[in-house]
């Protein structure tokens, strides 16, 4: 008998799977670690919908609707904590978006292959790091009597100056430290990319006279913008995914009127209130979820248009 | 196109099976599992929960707590393990977690009204031994009850449903003293030749003496205020407002932080003027607790708020470097509102208390029968003797009886044992002092006992403005709806106030900022907490 289209295409995928069988054990952790810590949460969604009670559990706590996000939504302190939390994301966004593309770019004109090897490993250290490790390192650096205050007064630039005291240094520090953190790991997916592009699109645009400059504008960034793209859309939707450790430990109760973003203010009224808080802290992770959801759509309908393809 | 819609087929059948295993694995656990009975010749493992406010964990070769364990395992069998946490963690979202994971330890301890509400939950869903009956059937509970009173027993570990999920707190017969607001460089005091301060004047010259005539260890002039961290600093709010907690006074309720106004003002004044003379750390609300050690140990400042841990450990390294010497801070006596004691009652000792004060038996791995177990092994525990045991010591050793003075007086043996730690000398200003060993401190949070040195009898018949650590109805019963959804508004706000307060530009800036703070108050619903509180005190029937 003959064997259906059907029956032989599933014979072949199964064919492919046991062929392909070590690739598919290697990604299994992967796989179970992803639904495990990213699927199988996702019925806590519910709570937002609760006064949940952890006695109670999900499916016994008691139905509010939408009483969390109206409750949420006119707290005093929401406009603000929303605020704070599109400002440090807008900025390190503006910042730290390009840094890590000008970085690879540089990395990419070393010639000497040690030298480049060893300023790569340099820059990647900070980036494994914890930030409250970080978070103590900065303090240190920056408190009144720390190495920086020090230069500042030794240069002749005036009383050394309180920076996790005064709140408007806060973003700054916040932009930087994330630059320094996170520049040198982000360096290496463009720098993969880099080593793909046609070295004969170098050479043409040396016939074609072109200098250095021109090169990177006309020949390297061309190449690296499909990666560029993505990793623009990926950031984009996560603009408000400002990082928790980060802000968490270098907040303090001088700076907390910028400081306070929406991930640390749904952990002290999650985590550090009393127990029916942690409805609204599961509203304000929800409310959260769908913005990012809207950005990141946003951001991949601009890719699709611009000609970089879509993400999804 | 075939091959892809197969692959996201399975795909989606395997997510849908993830999920619906993960749903039904949303349950309350293994809690309420009845747990089968150990045997007598067993020993039951009590794994107690308590705070410490120390580094210094119990001692487990300290005898009193050996007799203590030994003494729970003759009566009853039942292996007593203590588990401490840090006084700085948050204990009442600990408990939560415990009992959202199913995964309680078999004692847990009930550290204020938060954690009520809790016990509460956990209580009336059927996590928690109900004490009300086994209690009265024990040989000395009933005393130590009637001796301590109804009220005393309401204001306890009492339920909405009537029943007693954990052991009564102690009376307050006896008074604790809280170690003071102020901790001060005892050698700099003595090198500016200048007394305890007891108000705020002579704390102000205090502090400028300080700042005119102490150098750090690099010779460079000293800012002479500083604080740990944001929580400590309450400890001196306390100096000026008597009590930073709930207070009832008569009909009146009211949070002390929030609600005392002129103390809140001129404590806020005080050290405004502070922060504009560069008297005071910038630094003391946004450095780590680390940092404010490694300034203390510098001697970069010589004035501080009571810091259990941050205070011994900068006195720990002073004391490795000059053993009995008088380089340490120590606790400086609080000058707040409070009328002088009479001598009688701040001599008191009288110990009414359980040491197991608000412990509350979970069901996890413990049955009924090994719960009437723990209850008898507790039970000697309560009595007069093992109380003034785990207070005093051993008699003879620790303490004897003086019939000339018809008091309990320490032998010259404790007194060397102690004065060698570095504890003992952070209390050793106008403080009690705790029993037991150079871990005392410790035990004096499992004890939550006092005693008072006798060679500081005279000392504290002087303390002027004595603080009290008087329980209040407000401070023990659970918080209401209204004050779970409001109070960590107040809360923000009121921080907020009081750095806006302390770093404003003057004086009339800082007044400015505090005349505002009773509107900003009752904005953010204030008095409908104290409503509510008010009423749930009537409905336990302490008011």
């Amino acid at each position: 008998m003959k064997e259906k289209p059907a029956d032989r295409s599933l014979r072949q995928f199964w064919a492919r799977v046991v062929k392909n069988r070590w690739f598919y054990v290697c990604l299994f952790p992967g796989f179970i670690l992803m639904l495990l810590f990213n699927y199988l949460p996702l019925y806590g969604l519910l709570g937002a919908f609760q006064a949940y009670d952890p006695f109670e559990g999900f499916f016994a706590s008691p139905w509010v609707g939408l009483d969390n996000f109206t409750q949420l939504f006119s707290l005093p302190d929401f406009g603000n904590v929303f605020w704070n939390t599109i400002t440090i994301g807008f900025w390190t966004f503006v910042f730290g978006f390009p840094a890590p593309v000008i970085l690879a770019l540089l990395f990419n004109e070393i010639l000497e292959p040690r030298f480049k090897k060893i300023t790569q490993t340099i820059s990647y250290i900070p980036n494994f790091i914890s930030w409250v490790v970080a978070s103590g390192i900065f303090y240190k650096f920056l408190a009144t009597d720390g190495a920086v205050n020090d230069l500042l007064v030794a240069v002749g630039m005036g009383e050394p100056i309180n920076f996790f005291g005064e709140p408007s240094w806060f973003v700054p520090i916040v932009v930087i430290t994330s630059i320094w953190k996170g520049v040198g790991f982000s360096s290496i997916l463009y720098l993969a990319v880099l080593t793909n592009i046609d070295p004969g699109l170098y050479e043409a645009a040396d016939i074609d006279g072109a200098g250095k400059l021109k090169k990177i504008w006309c020949v390297t960034l061309p190449g690296m913008m499909p990666t560029i793209a993505l990793v623009l859309v990926m950031n984009l939707s996560s603009l408000l995914n400002v990082n928790f450790d980060q802000v968490y430990t270098m907040q303090n109760s001088m700076n907390i009127s910028v400081s306070d973003t929406m991930d640390t203010y749904m952990f002290r009224i999650a985590m550090q209130g009393q127990i029916s808080d942690y409805s609204r802290g599961m509203a304000m992770g929800l409310f959260r979820a769908i913005i990012c959801l809207f950005l990141f759509l946003t951001a991949n309908g601009l890719s699709k248009k611009m000609g970089n393809g879509s993400v999804v | 196109m075939k091959k892809d819609l197969w692959m996201k087929r399975a795909l989606t059948f395997l997510l849908a099976s993830a999920l619906a295993v993960g749903s039904t694995s949303c349950t309350s656990g293994d809690t309420n599992k009845p747990a089968s009975d150990t045997p007598e010749s067993e020993p039951i493992v009590l794994n107690m929960h308590r705070s410490t406010t120390t580094d210094n964990y119990i001692d487990e070769n300290n005898p009193t707590y050996q007799k203590l364990h030994q003494q729970a395992l003759e009566e009853a069998n039942v292996d007593l393990q203590i588990t401490y946490f840090d006084w700085g963690d948050n204990y009442t979202q600990k408990l939560t977690m415990y009992a959202a994971s199913g995964d309680l330890p078999s004692g847990v301890w009930v550290l204020g009204a938060s954690d009520m509400e809790i016990i509460n939950k956990m209580g009336t869903h059927g996590f928690l031994y109900d004490w009300t009956d086994v209690v009265n059937d024990t040989a000395n509970y009933p005393t130590l009850m009637e001796n301590a009173g109804e009220e005393f027993i309401k204001m306890s570990v009492c339920q909405e449903d009537g029943k007693l999920y954990g052991f009564p707190a102690e009376t307050h017969k006896a008074y604790p003293h809280a170690p003071g607001g102020i901790s001060l460089r005892k050698d700099w005091l003595e090198q500016v030749n200048m007394e305890y301060p007891t108000n705020e004047d002579e704390l102000y010259a205090v502090i400028k003496a300080f700042a005119e005539q102490c150098t750090d260890v690099n010779g460079n002039p000293v800012t002479p205020v500083s604080f740990p961290q944001w929580d400590n600093f309450i400890f001196w709010l306390n100096s000026w407002l008597g009590t930073s907690m709930w207070y009832q006074d008569g009909d009146t309720v009211g949070y002390g932080k929030y609600a005392k106004q002129d103390q809140l003002e001129a404590a806020l004044v005080f050290l405004n003027k502070l922060w504009n003379e560069g008297l005071m750390d910038q630094e003391s609300f946004t450095h780590t607790t680390e940092q404010f050690i490694t300034k203390g140990a510098n001697s970069m400042f010589g004035v501080s708020t009571f810091s259990y841990a941050a205070t011994y450990s900068i006195n720990d390294s002073f004391y490795a470097e000059e053993p009995g010497s008088d380089k340490y801070f120590v606790s400086c006596p609080t000058f707040s509102c409070y009328d002088e004691l009479p001598a009688e009652e701040v001599n008191s000792v009288e110990i009414v208390s359980s040491p197991f004060n608000r412990i509350a038996i979970t069901k996890q791995g413990i049955s009924e029968n090994d719960f009437k177990r723990i209850v008898k092994a507790i039970d000697w525990i309560g009595t007069y003797d093992a109380s003034l045991m785990l207070l005093m010591g051993f008699e003879d050793e620790d303490w004897y009886y003086d019939e000339a003075t018809d008091r309990k007086l320490r032998t010259d043996e404790w007194t060397q044992k102690v004065t060698e730690s570095s504890t003992y000398q952070y209390n050793a200003g106008l403080c009690y002092w705790s029993s037991l060993n150079s871990n005392a401190q410790a035990m004096y949070d499992l004890l939550n006992c006092i005693c008072v040195r006798p060679s500081d009898v005279e000392s504290v018949q002087n303390i002027q403005g004595h603080q009290i650590a008087v329980t209040s109805a407000p401070n023990v019963v659970t918080a209401g709806p209204v004050e779970k959804s409001k109070m960590t508004l107040v809360e923000d706000a009121w921080k907020q106030m009081v750095i806006g307060a302390i770093s404003a530009p003057s004086e009339a800036e800082c007044r400015n900022v505090v005349s505002q703070w009773p509107q900003t108050m009752e904005d953010l619903g204030y008095n409908e907490i104290v409503e509510e509180k008010v009423d749930i005190c009537k409905d336990y029937g302490l008011m």
